[in-house]
């Protein structure tokens, strides 16, 4: 069957199987940022932005999909420049070994679109569901923190 | 998905009437909202092969009306959360019951409906709901109407019919002169993990700063959801103080039967109850305008 999404802007018709979750085909039409973590809706490594709120794609059944526009973290960057947020996870040292970053950086994105202004606190409820395993939720907040701010102002 | 793989067809209700019709014409369909459950949960066999989507169903609205909130059954959890009504109103019980269930990436989808249809014991909505007095609206061969205290007869079994489908929950609206407090609490080893227990309250406290009646629901603490009634029972009546409720809380024992599972031990979870509900009662009290 056809799914028809609209993905980081560009709409799309994908073949799809019935059981299919959103997340696997992502990944199999090359949008591999979408991360293949936990199969269960807990560690957030497939995250992605559908209809302007996150969701996890790898519970997420694609067929639910149909008419969505969908951003990964390809859709992030703009003419080959990396976006604010991106620019900061890279300047503050927030990715380890980068599992999570996509994850992290599209509940930041969510975040952002709603919430020009977070406070410490809406940051982290917005990441709570983004679990990293290499011990590093400090420098992802911190980031996330610099980058509202360049963007738009940060909470007191 | 694991536990559907001969999964056939995907329908779109386009209004609840519409999803009635196709659950009860069609062998093997199910109900699905968020979905969220769909690939993961051992509920779903493989005898299930036509899915029935009611999130396009016109059921997800919030409303306040004169003596009720409405909340339509396919409104997300997220939904729930931001609205300024349900924060508004019963010191927000049910907008923190809302931030505390899971992450935000399945705020985003589950839906209140499907929460309660689960009837999961470890639910952090319905311990508020009972608590609320919430009525569940349904609609099959007929409408039907279901409270919140009754809906739910084990884990995993609801008095909702398998051609039936939750439409609408409806809370009512305490008058403006009575004088009621609300609290919710979670207990869980982090932030976003299912609650080792959970709970809510409503203190009602008459002229005399008496309470004049009280509802006390613990989750993760027995098959399902459950009122605390002795300890309702004994602070009935009462003016109260932190050895009065401490007391009281020791009757807690007596209505829950906890288990014992990967988040904690039975034996943990009986102490924690205890605690949990005096916070509960300390706290509902403060809003209904005592002091503790």
């Amino acid at each position: 069957m056809k799914l028809n999404v609209t993905v980081n802007d560009e709409k799309k018709i994908f073949e799809i199987d019935i059981k299919d979750s959103l997340m696997d085909v992502l990944r199999k039409n090359g949008y591999t940022s979408v991360k293949h973590g936990c199969e269960t809706g807990e560690c957030g490594a497939c995250t992605v932005v559908l209809n302007g709120n996150t969701v996890n794609t790898c519970i997420y059944p694609a067929i639910k999909a149909e008419d969505a526009s969908i951003i990964t973290c390809e859709g992030l960057e703009k003419n080959g420049k990396l976006s604010t947020l991106q620019e900061k996870f890279i300047q503050m040292g927030a990715i380890q070994c980068g599992y999570c970053t996509p994850g992290m950086l599209l509940s930041a994105y969510a975040l952002l679109l709603k919430n020009p202004k977070p406070s410490l606190d809406d940051v982290k409820d917005a990441i709570s569901g983004n679990f990293c395993r290499c011990t590093g939720y400090k420098k992802p907040i911190d980031a996330i923190m610099a980058a509202a701010s360049e963007m738009g102002g940060v909470k007191k | 998905m694991q536990y559907i793989r001969e999964l056939k067809k995907y329908h779109l209700a386009h209004n609840p009437e519409d999803a009635v019709r196709m659950i009860s014409q069609e062998p093997g369909s199910i109900l699905i909202a968020g979905g969220t459950e769909l690939i993961v949960s051992k509920r779903y066999t493989n005898s299930m092969t036509n899915l029935v989507d009611i999130t396009r169903a016109g059921l997800s609205y919030i409303k306040k009306e004169k003596k009720s909130i409405k909340i339509g059954s396919t409104s997300t959890i997220s939904e729930i959360q931001h609205n300024p009504t349900i924060m508004d109103f019963a010191n927000s019980v049910l907008t923190k019951a809302a931030q505390k269930f899971v992450s935000v990436q399945i705020r985003n989808v589950a839906t209140i409906g499907g929460n309660i249809a689960s009837g999961w014991p470890s639910s952090d909505l319905m311990p508020v709901l009972m608590v609320l007095n919430a009525k569940f609206h349904a609609l099959g061969k007929d409408k039907k109407e279901f409270l919140a205290d009754s809906f739910v007869i084990s884990k995993g079994k609801t008095l909702l019919g398998s051609n039936e489908m939750l439409t609408e929950i409806e809370i009512p609206v305490p008058a403006p002169e009575q004088k009621i407090g609300f609290s919710f609490l979670k207990f869980g080893r982090t932030e976003t993990d299912i609650a080792v227990v959970n709970g809510a309250c409503a203190l009602e406290l008459d002229e005399k700063q008496h309470v004049k009646s009280v509802r006390l629901a613990l989750g993760s603490v027995s098959d399902k959801v459950i009122r605390c009634a002795e300890v309702e029972n004994e602070l009935t009546g009462k003016a109260l103080s932190a050895e009065i409720i401490k007391a009281a809380c020791e009757h807690v024992s007596k209505s829950i039967d906890p288990k014992s599972d990967v988040r904690a031990s039975a034996k943990y979870r009986g102490t924690i109850a205890k605690v949990l509900a005096a916070r509960l009662i300390t706290e509902a009290y403060n809003n209904a305008g005592g002091k503790l």
